[in-house]
């Protein structure tokens, strides 16, 4: 065993191939941590741009609070409460990144990572987002999961391909085989060298890698942990593939086609025939025709508005309602009404994206244990925080913080539209609404360490479980040398 | 005298039954995916017709109101699917598709289609040129590898280049033939794809089939540089193992990592400004509702331009004051969305030239440009639409305010327009980029792509003639 071991390390194709991966996995999470430090710095942007914000208003109602000939239009009065709640609130949601964020880019370059929220916007943010230059969102980022998923099968099988068939190449395998040595035992030392230098080089590697892209390794222990349990077993798996190649009697020419032509079908044909099929079967939701619907629904409650508005200001206020006259009321007032009625007219296509979407993780999750490229892809980017579950908890926290704006705001508003009259007699501004302090913040509940680290693990355990069982397969049809194919 | 040796190289390529099921792999992922493109782009081409024709409608009978609530109104475009999106969708996925075209602001296109799917649907992205170029160099190469790696292995092509009266002829053969197997493989079907778009699109024309010429050609090409260069490694290295890891070296780093790599340094040496800061700079210089005081300065202003004295003198005058201060406000957040919106898109697209200009040192990079180009997908054709469609937003907007601006309000009431005046705004009807001007961007990868084309068959050559019996 030790031998072998040396063997490995002395290979210079190993250390070539190691530190290739290396440095391009370095590239790969210093670009990922690049694209999520602009993100947060971002962020921290509008975080100070919202404060400004609301110091010029503080400015502005103290400048409004004071006699003047006319009262300013509702709309250009922050302290009106319905002129607030339309014109001159602001407030977003963001999405912070998880410490192992350049793990994997994911979804972080299409999805927002801040949005705006307003109360009228349907079912939660508006639908904004980071432009990010759309040709790099089409070749991707090149990243470090892309490394990891694509570049190591092919460099780490190379390597191990050929060290582990060179006697065979070299037509030296008699000469071994005239030797006092069980083939099993053989190829399961040879093996079991390859394993014990390629698979932790690997993890160390990545948490190289993501040391030197600024990750907290360190703190984030947990996370790092799970990758390393992720790499470790994806690296493996390569390994059994390039074994039972190379035990079925091929040279290192076909073990490395093997792995090739096997990478092409997990990582590439098995998705594309997957999509190609799913977005037939089970076509997502038209952008175009919620565009339409919605449109239908806005002239269908323009066309019975004084309708829609009773019937809402009876909802929010009871008998009182009958004290206000629908259509007399400012726009701002009116949009409470309107968009509670525009929900319930769109709830239905709402829920289909929404069915969708479940649909949609139900085939990836599925998909993950038929192709172990597909598999470890998620389970990065659910270790990164960067995928599509973790954005769909964002997603459901901001419809949340929505909703709590709301009930700040909707009553105030329709307290003030009862009770017309400025608090301050023959000043520009009504000073109605001053509490801007008050306004509920967006705070988005982090996954606890087991959500984010169960499908790593899981992943982890189910390559593990795959790598075990094509090397026993393997070495248990290993009944002779093999001498087989050369090349 | 060269295609009698092509023949030959080609009917022996034929005869392999595992090349044959391998590249029949290529070619079944290759239709299916094309043939998946071709019904998304119908689809999406019947819808956005569908609702487009809606959104006419709807403009057009608002009934009676205020024109400034007709701009607000106003219409949605949807960007029209390009026949050929079906080889190469290129940015499109990952673009919005449908704009509001609303008064005071330039909206983002909304609903990026990449932007709602999960993660194997990206990773399996229905993108012929994208499977062509990223994957299809396995099987070019596999090809090139049973043609010249395995004699080179066994000395048989030393024997016979030994015997041959031109050695460069009959390897040029070889790789002259695994470039027209690959192409009858790889680029076949994507082409046809593509016809058959253009053969059921409503709206395709000569320009389209133009590009669908241009596509194939360059799809040929670029087979034809890796076909040669893999032709000329396989003769060229010492054994037969080293040869083929050698090939999978370079499709991992050559061509695999080639456009993300290329992709992240172009954004390192072209960065691309902070789009929320865009965001923040235009809610700052252009809000779509102004302050109390901007409202001044405003009147201020119009005083002057219409020699008036007071807002009432201006009413006397005939001049709408509201519909007045919503065309100055209107035409003020058009001057900085020239600035900058529009300097935040020249970025972007200075961004794709570096870009562009990488293709010298991959030809997969030169290959995503012209294709994308070419297919009329890339951002040059997507900033077509956005420009097109805010020239539209304007001109519709511009004429609400022109409407309002010489009617004064009567006893509070606010003018009030009809059917007549949204019948003079003309339907959204966009007029697509032809190659000639849509394509001019991607000149320097199409130069590259022959470059690389020569380099590589000039490489052939070189190896030819190191090739000792």
């Amino acid at each position: 065993m030790g031998y072998e071991v040396r063997r490995v390390l002395a290979s210079r194709i190993v250390w070539a191939v190691l530190c290739l991966n290396a440095a391009a996995g370095a590239w790969g999470a210093i670009n990922t941590a690049r694209l999520h430090r602009d993100q947060t710095a971002d962020i921290e942007r509008l975080r100070s741009a919202e404060a400004e914000w609301y110091a010029g208003l503080k400015r502005q109602t103290a400048a409004y609070a004071r006699p003047a000939p006319e009262v300013l239009p509702y709309w250009q009065d922050p302290t009106s409460a319905s002129g607030f709640s339309r014109y001159f609130l602001r407030r977003f949601a963001d999405k912070p990144h998880y410490p192992l964020s350049p793990l994997a880019v994911g979804q972080s370059d299409v999805l927002p990572f801040a949005m705006p929220v307003r109360l009228e916007t349907l079912f939660g943010a508006d639908p904004a987002y980071d432009f990010e230059p759309p040709r790099a969102l089409s070749t991707g980022v090149f990243d470090l999961a892309f490394v990891l998923i694509f570049v190591v099968p092919v460099t780490l099988g190379a390597a191990a391909a050929s060290i582990a068939a060179r006697e065979r190449d070299q037509q030296i395998l008699a000469l071994v085989a005239s030797q006092p040595v069980d083939p099993r035992r053989w190829w399961r030392r040879r093996f079991a060298a390859l394993a014990v230098v390629l698979v932790p080089a690997a993890a160390i590697s990545v948490v190289a890698d993501l040391a030197i892209a600024g990750a907290p390794v360190a703190s984030a222990w947990g996370d790092t942990l799970a990758a390393v349990a992720l790499v470790s077993a994806y690296v493996l798996c390569w390994l059994s593939i390039v074994a039972a190649a190379v035990a079925r009697g091929e040279g290192a020419v076909g073990a490395i086609a093997t792995v090739a032509g096997l990478l092409l079908m997990l990582a590439v044909a098995i998705p594309v025939t997957a999509s190609a099929i799913f977005r037939r079967v089970a076509p997502p939701p038209s952008a175009v025709d919620d565009v339409n619907a919605r449109r239908d629904a806005v002239d269908a409650v323009q066309g019975s508005m004084r309708l829609v508005v009773s019937r809402g200001l009876t909802d929010g206020l009871g008998a009182r309602a009958d004290e206000l006259d629908p259509m007399s009321l400012d726009y701002s007032t009116r949009l409470i009404p309107v968009t509670k009625e525009l929900e319930r007219r769109l709830q239905g296509r709402a829920d289909a994206r929404q069915t969708h979407r479940r649909l949609s993780a139900t085939v990836e999750a599925a998909l993950g244990w038929v192709s172990p490229s597909v598999a470890m892809h998620a389970a990065l980017t659910d270790l990164a925080g960067t995928g599509q579950s973790r954005h769909q908890a964002f997603l459901d926290d901001t419809r949340e913080f929505q909703l709590s704006l709301r009930r700040f705001m909707y009553p105030r508003v329709l307290q003030a539209a009862l009770q017309p009259a400025s608090r301050c007699e023959g000043c520009r501004a009504r000073m109605v609404f001053t509490d801007f302090d008050a306004i509920p913040t967006f705070a988005a509940l982090p996954l606890g360490p087991r959500e984010r680290l169960a499908t790593a693990l899981t992943t982890a355990l189910w390559l593990l479980v795959l790598a075990i069982g094509v090397l026993v397969l393997s070495f248990q049809r290993l009944s002779s040398w093999g001498f087989g194919n050369s090349t | 005298m060269l295609s009698r040796p092509v023949r030959l190289e080609i009917q022996r390529l034929l005869r392999s039954r595992s090349l044959i099921a391998v590249t029949g792999i290529f070619c079944g992922v290759l239709l299916l995916t094309g043939l998946a493109s071709w019904l998304d782009v119908r689809d999406h081409a019947k819808t956005s017709d569908r609702v487009g024709a809606e959104e006419r409608r709807r403009w057009l009978d608002q009934g009676t109101k205020d024109p400034h609530s007709a701009a607000h109104y106003s219409i949605y475009a949807f960007k029209p699917a390009r026949p050929l999106a079906v080889i190469d969708p290129g940015v499109m996925p990952f673009v919005g598709e449908t704009v509001w075209l609303e008064a005071h602001m330039q909206n983002d296109l909304a609903d990026r289609p990449q932007q709602t799917t999960p993660l194997f649907e990206r990773m399996g992205l229905a993108d012929p040129a994208g499977i062509l170029q990223r994957y299809g160099p396995v099987a070019v190469f596999l090809l090139a590898f049973f043609v010249a790696g395995r004699e080179r292995e066994t000395g048989v092509l030393g024997l016979a280049l030994g015997a041959a009266a031109r050695p460069a002829i009959a390897v040029h053969a070889k790789a002259a033939a695994v470039t027209i197997v690959s192409s009858a493989a790889l680029v076949a079907p994507v082409a046809a794809a593509g016809a058959l778009s253009l053969a059921t699109a409503n709206d395709a024309t000569i320009d389209d089939a133009l590009r669908l010429s241009v596509w194939t050609l360059s799809a040929v090409a670029y087979v034809g540089i890796l076909s040669a260069a893999a032709v000329a490694i396989a003769i060229a290295a010492p054994s037969s193992n080293r040869s083929l890891t050698g090939l999978l070296f370079i499709w991992t780093a050559w061509i695999l990592s080639a456009t993300p790599a290329a992709s992240a340094l172009s954004e390192r040496l072209r960065p691309t400004p902070s789009f929320q800061d865009l965001k923040i700079t235009l809610a700052r210089e252009a809000p779509p509702y102004w302050s109390a005081e901007t409202g001044e300065e405003q009147v201020a202003t119009l005083l002057e331009r219409y020699g008036a004295a007071s807002p009432q003198e201006l009413v006397e005058k005939g001049i709408n004051l509201r519909g007045a201060q919503l065309d100055l406000a209107e035409r003020h957040a058009q001057a900085v969305f020239d600035r900058e919106i529009g300097g935040f898109y020249n970025r972007v697209a200075d961004q794709d030239r570096m870009y562009a200009v990488l293709g010298w040192l991959s030809p997969a990079v030169a290959f995503d440009v012209v294709s994308a180009a070419v297919a009329g997908t890339d951002f040059t054709h997507h900033r077509h639409f956005i420009d097109a469609a805010e020239q539209y937003r304007r001109e519709l907007v511009n004429r609400m305010n022109a409407d309002l601006i010489p009617h004064v309000a009567v006893n509070g009431q606010e003018w009030t327009s009809d059917e007549r005046l949204w019948a003079e705004v003309p339907a959204f009807d966009y007029a697509r980029q032809r190659l000639s001007d849509g394509a001019a961007a991607a000149a320097v990868a199409a130069v590259a792509l022959g470059a690389w084309l020569a380099v590589a068959f000039a490489g052939v050559s070189i190896a030819a003639r190191r090739v000792r019996p």
